[in-house]
């Protein structure tokens, strides 16, 4: 670490990339929790608040959904199907942009799933940008490059690789 | 009670190490970039995995990797649960780690789980590995699952 920023600018730093994991794992666990609800009324405004107005969610599988009324459908269309997820989000690892408003994070995903009734695996890895607005990290942008959805039964050997996006 | 500088380049330490050991996963699920995962390593360093070997300097821990690109055709590397020690002046730490790594080799999905204990050292000013000792606890066939099969052969 270059010594000539002050202890004030790295503390910040450290701070800022505790902040955005935070955020990441409070993403996984309000989704898990609105996915697992009985009563289900997700996504709900605490877990689009999450999200900068003009975020993007795009995976290899999902396609591209901007905006903040986008992803509400993209993730009710979910909510339709799953009833059970274990986000896993494992090993992050963050970048705070010079300006300190701004920053990236990639991170593994491991997850359990019950979909139309039935388990499913699925494996991804995520290359995130975050922006900080008002003094709080929000979503900017999620890219999921999902690397296996699997029945449990069968295992992944059995499927094509699903092509990948870049960074 | 250590001072400010002190507490922050503490942080900065466990920070700058977590990020090299994930480095290490994301280049071995890029099918074991051999030339980039070496880089990660000290001149002298030690791979050491037990019964998958032992490999000391660049030359041997970059073939060790060459080999893996080979039979292992698609690999996640879940890092997990890590506790690393750094004491000052901050160029020397250790570290233990889970991993969990879902993989297909030679055609065959497999579920790995094993855990680690590193020594990391600073060389010009970026975190280096000098030592990884991987503990293999299982190396299972999907469909067997780790009571039936625990260990399968790795070639």
């Amino acid at each position: 670490m270059p010594s000539e920023r002050t202890v004030e600018q790295r503390l910040q730093r450290l701070e800022d990339i505790a902040a955005v994991r935070q955020l990441k794992h409070t993403y996984a666990k309000l989704m898990d929790a609105g996915l697992c609800h009985e009563n289900k009324a997700w996504p709900d405004d605490r877990f689009l608040a999450l999200f900068a107005d003009d975020a993007i969610w795009e995976s290899n599988v999902h396609g591209r959904h901007e905006g903040r009324e986008a992803l509400r459908a993209l993730f009710a269309g979910w909510a339709a199907r799953i009833t059970f997820a274990k986000h896993h989000t494992i090993a992050p690892s963050i970048d705070i942009a010079p300006s300190g408003a701004e920053a990236s994070g990639h991170w593994y995903t491991w997850e359990t799933i019950t979909a139309d009734g039935q388990p499913i695996w699925l494996a991804a890895t995520y290359n995130d940008d975050f922006v900080k607005r008002d003094r709080r990290w929000l979503i900017k942008h999620v890219r999921s490059n999902i690397q296996f959805r699997s029945p449990y039964h069968q295992g992944w050997a059995a499927e094509a690789p699903l092509p990948q996006m870049g960074a | 009670m250590a001072d400010l500088e002190e507490r922050v380049q503490r942080l900065e330490a466990i920070e700058g190490i977590r990020r090299l050991k994930i480095r290490y996963a994301q280049l071995c699920d890029a099918n074991y970039d051999p030339p980039g995962l070496t880089a990660l390593f000290t001149e002298d360093a030690v791979w050491d995995g037990g019964d998958l070997g032992r490999y000391e300097g660049h030359d041997q821990i970059r073939g060790f990797w060459e080999g893996a690109s080979k039979s292992f055709t698609f690999a996640l590397h879940y890092m997990i649960g890590h506790t690393i020690d750094v004491d000052p002046p901050f160029t020397s730490g250790t570290g233990h780690w889970y991993i969990w790594e879902p993989a297909t080799v030679n055609g065959r999905a497999v579920f790995l789980g094993a855990t680690y204990d590193d020594v990391y050292q600073k060389v010009g000013g970026e975190w280096r590995f000098k030592q990884v000792n991987a503990n293999l606890h299982f190396f299972t066939p999907y469909e067997d699952g780790w009571v039936k099969t625990p260990m399968m052969p790795m070639d």
